[in-house]
């Protein structure tokens, strides 16, 4: 397995300081940002909150929240004229359908600024959500958003999986010189793993787990689906490697199929609808550069999320899918 | 009222047969039963996530709605909704945005198409003192004055005061939420919304302005806020309402006296009636919600194929 284009676990163990679960580390290195960069401003408090264990978040950073009335284009639209006149902005909107309404900002203001001001100017702006199913949302809580905003072009979608993921992700969005929304998962909150001593780059897809006989390729909670699928399939003696590509847009095609080009059988998993969806850009990225490779894409079916908790497991994809998808996959 | 109160206690007593989160109209059965007795069968309600206390003002079903709010089948919304986004068709309560704020520009378009197609009746869009704060609010405001529609807005406010006054609420710059509808040319009211009988007069007053045509009208129903409010499941911090507690003064302080269920058995009180037959009212009304609920809890969840169908008008 190369390890030079993508980040592979064995190759940090050296520099693994912790093991920590997902929302330890989301807040370790939200904490962190928020120390190194005293002006960066909060507008709104509800990162790990409502849906995750309390961080401090409110009592430590209070005198950096500002909490705006329920007022969704405006203060997305502030958080990116702030950052236009160099006052980094972090905005958290908690469930991401609350974002629609700040979508024209998000989507039409934000990417252009670099664009259309030939570099002179930058929007630094960091959005964070809580996106797929929570179980309990129902239709108009339970959204994808990361399909549509990785087809805006200037927008940096980040959607980790890990602890290590969360971890550079929150550096890379309150550090980096781009619109980034990081598409985030309630049910990320529990899952453990290593953090390093620094964090890691975002960009470079991560081999989680090793495999010969199958490749699965996913991000944020599908990843944590993906790797379960695994240990089922082993029982049944199928070795399934899984990859998990947090950096959605841009997508960073060379590393993927470095990642990806020792397989031939690739199944790709995706908590999004199908269409449109980052996981059908990964397929075609794979599938255009290697035309024989054997390729499959798993989504949540074409429904918007249902209410009851078993409605949902019909539709979103869980170990027990992901792994007949490699069945599939591999004709067994 | 009764109905919408033992509707919700029951179901905050078996919160954890609920998948998610959940609102309850505790506080605000007086503007429920101001809309019931208000309202006619052409018109069109717009309800919110807090929808519980109106549709059981207004007479649905409450086993379908206690199945849909489980998750189960047996209603139209066969487990797809929730509570969220309960609705009743058949009383006028097509569709429920969870949005906030959403529901009111629908309720715009829809009093729209009854003044285009010339049809009978009115809408009614009920939203929260948050509403307040989305652009969303303000733009509806502003088409529903310019093309004089039958509408009615119905803020239900249960913000706490702002304790040096001057705002209408810690999050509103405005001195007063009717403020904001007086500077759209919108006539307004703000009214007690823990006194059954204020809200009521206030709402027939505004109902019988927006029939008459005579274009939009604003009522900001201002309401104790019930302590039991959460960001996830409500508790029943206050305890089950006693109806017994009618014969304490009303203005005992306390949720006790800002309680406008508790006001509306003191009126009635008042007016004659006997204890005994309210706490007779109330049995009958307590078996009629715990047959439902029962009933709708040992109720099946939907197939399968439920989750993928429904979503186009054909394949």
């Amino acid at each position: 397995m190369r390890t030079g284009l993508g980040r592979d676990l064995r190759g940090l163990v050296g520099a693994v300081t912790l093991v920590l679960r997902y929302h330890e580390a989301r807040s370790r290195a939200l904490f962190r940002e928020l120390d190194a960069n005293p002006s960066l401003l909060l507008l709104g408090g509800a990162v790990a909150l409502p849906f995750n264990p309390d961080d401090g978040l409110l009592e430590r950073y209070a005198e950096r929240i500002l909490w705006p009335p329920i007022s969704e284009f405006a203060t997305a639209a502030a958080a990116i004229g702030a950052a236009i006149a160099g006052l980094r902005t972090l905005v958290p909107i908690s469930t991401s359908s609350f974002m629609f309404y700040g979508w024209a900002p998000i989507v039409n203001e934000a990417p252009n600024v670099r664009y259309l001001s030939g570099g002179a100017a930058s929007a630094p702006v960091t959005f964070h959500v809580m996106a797929g199913s929570r179980r309990g949302g129902a239709a108009q809580h339970e959204h994808t958003p990361q399909a549509m905003l990785h087809n805006v072009p200037g927008l940096r979608v980040l959607a980790p999986a890990t602890p290590a993921d969360v971890d550079g992700a929150v550096h890379s969005a309150l550090t980096g010189d781009d619109p980034t929304i990081i598409v985030d998962n309630v049910r990320l909150a529990e899952f453990e793993g290593p953090v390093g001593s620094s964090p890691a780059d975002i960009r470079l897809p991560t081999l989680l787990r090793d495999g010969s006989d199958a490749l699965i390729v996913s991000y944020s909670l599908m990843v944590q689906q993906a790797l379960l699928a695994a240990a089922l399939l082993a029982s049944d003696g199928i070795a399934a490697a899984v990859l998990d590509v947090a950096q959605l847009a841009p997508l960073p095609h060379a590393e993927l199929l470095a990642a990806t080009e020792q397989h031939d059988a690739v199944l790709f998993v995706d908590e999004s609808r199908a269409a449109g969806s980052p996981a059908s850009h990964m397929l075609a990225t794979v599938v255009q550069a290697r035309p024989r490779v054997t390729a499959r894409l798993l989504c949540t079916l074409d429904a918007p999320a249902p209410f009851a908790p078993v409605l949902v497991d019909q539709i979103v994809p869980g170990p027990a899918q992901i792994a007949a998808g490699v069945r599939t996959l591999l004709g067994r | 009222m009764l109905r919408a109160r033992r509707f919700d206690e029951t179901l905050i007593a078996n919160a954890e047969l609920v998948s998610g989160v959940f609102h309850v109209s505790i506080g605000h059965e007086a503007v429920a039963a101001a809309l019931a007795g208000s309202r006619s069968v052409s018109d069109l309600i717009m309800l919110n996530h807090r929808n519980h206390g109106a549709l059981a003002a207004i007479g649905t079903d409450l086993e379908t709605c206690y199945r849909e709010i489980l998750g189960r089948d047996g209603g139209p919304q066969r487990g797809r909704a929730g509570s969220l986004h309960l609705a009743d068709v058949a009383n006028g309560v097509p569709y429920t945005s969870a949005m906030v704020a959403g529901g009111v520009a629908l309720a715009v378009g829809m009093a729209l198409a009854k003044q285009r197609l010339a049809r009978e009746g009115i809408v009614f869009a009920f939203f929260g003192d948050g509403a307040m704060g989305e652009g969303a609010m303000y733009e509806s405001l502003n088409l529903a004055a310019l093309w004089k529609l039958r509408l009615l807005f119905v803020c239900e406010s249960n913000a706490p005061a702002v304790p040096d006054g001057g705002r209408a609420n810690a999050l509103q710059a405005a001195p007063t939420l009717t403020a904001l509808a007086d500077v759209h040319q919108i006539p307004a009211t703000a009214v007690d919304g823990g006194d059954p009988e204020a809200v009521a007069t206030t709402m027939d007053d505004a109902v019988a302005a927006v029939r008459s045509g005579g274009g939009p009208r604003f009522i900001e129903a201002r309401l104790p806020p019930w302590p039991g409010n959460a960001t996830f499941l409500p508790r029943l911090v206050t305890g089950e309402l006693d109806l017994r507690d009618a014969e304490l003064p009303g203005d005992a302080g306390g949720w006790s006296g800002a309680d406008p269920v508790l006001a509306e058995a003191r009126a009635l009180l008042r007016d004659g009636v006997e204890l005994a037959d309210l706490l007779e009212l109330d049995r009958s009304v307590r078996a009629t919600v715990q047959r439902a609920f029962a009933s709708a809890a040992g109720a099946p969840c939907a197939p399968d194929s439920v989750a993928t169908s429904g979503v186009w008008s054909a394949p």
